[in-house]
């Protein structure tokens, strides 16, 4: 038995580099050398930071988004730098983390997103993942709502442990008014007060509608009961 | 307690404003509106309606009056008042308890009136779903009361920005007649039932909103068969101001004696500048289904992509190392693909039709370090 949890040891650490390095082939014949020496060691230095070693997939994805719209390696290179000094940026305001939050928040410091405000999601749901409402929060950003608006925002609806449905669901009713000519901060500070004031749905099926019959023919404008009928 | 009053009280119940939070929306519309009903001239009309619509967690309230100003120097004066409260959802049930009171002047020649409550129950499904109910009511028509049962069903059906509406009602009436005989005038009361079938279908895209709607009355002792169909178009030119403009047919209502007639109306409706529509997400639409990702960690997912008019549908992310990879059309009609995720953030676009690669509708977008927009979801 004891020969058997031995051998079993070695074949482990034996395949263990082979698996961390496994990520980097996928940069083989998709950028040249010099480029994959240098998000190799980017990752390296990441991981010995104190990142979890998954997000190193992260930035090899990165290189490979870089790669894939023609970017030059310059570019490429500078790119996964920066995400991975924001990922540790990200890990270090949430405090422990998984790596799926650490991904998001570093989305969330690129649009201008404080690390403070980070602290105070992580505060303000202490178990729960952040990860959703953090996307969200990049969503409306890139949608027009200030930074600070959408901050608060979001943090206001963390604060009442709102399901991620109901992100959800505010993201894409902001979107539509502001499709439909609604300016962003507006639709964004009206339809998180209409949560709030509802006292925030909880799970994503309770974002239904109710199809009421009556609103078949909606409200209409034109008058009825003109002249009266004949005798 | 007479049944006039036992349904004012029910429906006092229902319509009258409900504690707690809500948002409300105040509307004024202003058109024009030619009418022309059966057995009399045709007339033209200047409108101003004003309206109110109050939604809050579980309840939605709409009231409205309209004041119409005749060519020939008569007018009208018509309030509605429309109110539900709804159950939380069980599954895909939800009940509702639904009540409506309206009254019509015409000039001091003609008064009419009703008030009804019904009770629904709702079954939704992603995209389709129906309705059961049962209601009745009380219609006031000169001086004579008449009373009503209405039962009703329905279907309806969302597909892209299509949406189908069906109904079949029943109203049962009983209504007061009025005979004059020997220069004697006697009441008797004369019963009868007729079924609406009517069927509604409305588009939208971008700020334009088009609506047909038809209808077919099979009648009895009291009501003829007849036929009616309807058209409208809905523009919004800025964030407060709306653009309708209508025109068709509208039955008989039976209970007040209304005649049957035919309509085009132009109008402008405004709303407060500067707001967005106030709705709570409580009562709004299921978050867009037009890409979703199924299935568990510890297996195959499967992704679904909506695009029922594709010819070609090609997704690109980070589980692909943003290679191409063409998605198959599924016996729904929705194009799929299976492969192994574990939990993360992904970043993705979609390219149809070999068209510009784009974020998928529907999920969260941010411009990437590359200068592109791409799709950001979180797998669980």
């Amino acid at each position: 038995m004891r020969r058997h949890v031995l051998s079993l040891a070695v074949l482990a650490a034996a395949l263990a580099p082979a698996a961390a390095g496994a990520q980097f082939t996928r940069l083989d014949g998709r950028v040249d050398e010099g480029t994959r020496s240098a998000i190799v060691a980017i990752a390296d230095s990441a991981t010995l930071a104190g990142l979890p070693a998954e997000l190193a997939d992260k930035l090899v994805s990165r290189a490979l988004l870089g790669a894939s719209r023609g970017a030059a390696p310059g570019a490429i290179i500078d790119a996964v730098r920066s995400l991975a000094q924001r990922m540790g940026s990200a890990q270090q305001a949430l405090g422990p983390a998984r790596p799926v939050e650490i991904d998001a928040a570093a989305e969330a410091l690129r649009v201008g997103v404080q690390p403070l405000t980070l602290s105070q999601l992580r505060s303000a749901q202490p178990r729960g993942a952040v990860d959703v409402a953090l996307v969200v929060l990049v969503d409306l950003v890139q949608r027009g709502v200030p930074v600070d608006t959408a901050s608060r925002l979001i943090l206001a609806l963390a604060e009442t442990r709102v399901g991620d449905g109901v992100y959800h669901a505010l993201r894409e009713h902001v979107a539509r008014d502001i499709g439909a000519g609604a300016l962003p901060v507006v639709a964004a500070a009206t339809r998180t007060r209409g949560v709030l004031a509802t006292g925030a749905a909880t799970t994503a099926d309770q974002a239904e509608r109710v199809a009421a019959p009556g609103d078949i023919t909606g409200v209409s404008t034109r008058p009825r009961g003109g002249p009266p009928p004949p005798p | 307690m007479s049944r006039p009053r036992l349904l004012t009280v029910v429906l006092l119940g229902i319509l009258l404003p409900r504690s707690g939070a809500g948002q409300v929306v105040p509307t004024l519309d202003v058109g024009v509106a030619s009418l022309g009903y059966v057995g009399t001239a045709r007339a033209t009309a200047v409108s101003l309606t004003p309206a109110v619509r109050r939604e809050g967690d579980h309840s939605l309230l709409t009231a409205s009056a309209t004041f119409s100003q005749f060519d020939g120097g008569d007018w009208s004066a018509q309030g509605a008042l429309a109110g539900s409260l709804f159950t939380p959802a069980w599954r895909a049930l939800r009940g509702e308890a639904a009540a409506t009171a309206g009254a019509i002047a015409y000039r001091d020649l003609f008064r009419s009136g009703e008030g009804i409550v019904r009770a629904r129950a709702h079954l939704h499904g992603e995209r389709v779903g129906g309705w059961l109910g049962a209601g009745s009511g009380v219609a006031r028509h000169g001086i004579d009361w008449n009373s009503m049962w209405l039962g009703e069903g329905g279907l309806w059906a969302e597909t892209g920005r299509l949406r189908i509406t069906t109904s079949l009602s029943r109203n049962d009436l009983a209504v007061t007649d009025r005979l004059l005989s020997g220069g004697v005038v006697t009441r008797h009361s004369v019963r009868g039932a007729h079924m609406d079938l009517v069927a509604h279908a409305s588009w939208t895209h971008g700020p334009l909103e088009l609506d047909v709607l038809g209808g077919a009355r099979t009648g009895g002792e009291i009501a003829r068969d007849a036929q009616w169909a309807s058209a409208g178009a809905r523009v919004r030119l800025t964030t407060w101001l709306l653009l309708i403009g209508e025109v068709g047919g509208e039955p008989e209502v039976v209970s007040q004696r209304l005649p049957e007639g035919r309509y085009g109306l132009l109008a402008v409706r405004m709303t407060p500048a500067g707001r967005s529509d106030p709705l709570a997400p409580t009562l709004l639409a299921p978050v867009s289904a037009d890409f979703v990702i199924g299935g568990d960690p510890d297996a195959m997912r499967t992704v679904r992509v909506r695009e029922p008019r594709a010819r070609r549908v090609e997704l690109r992310g980070d589980f692909t190392d943003w290679n191409p990879v063409a998605l198959r059309r599924a016996v729904d009609g929705t194009w799929q693909l299976q492969l192994r995720l574990a939990p993360g953030v992904y970043r993705v676009m979609i390219r149809v039709d070999d068209g510009p690669w784009r974020p998928p509708s529907g999920v969260p977008a941010v411009e990437d370090e590359f200068g592109n927009m791409v799709g950001m979801i979180v797998v669980r």
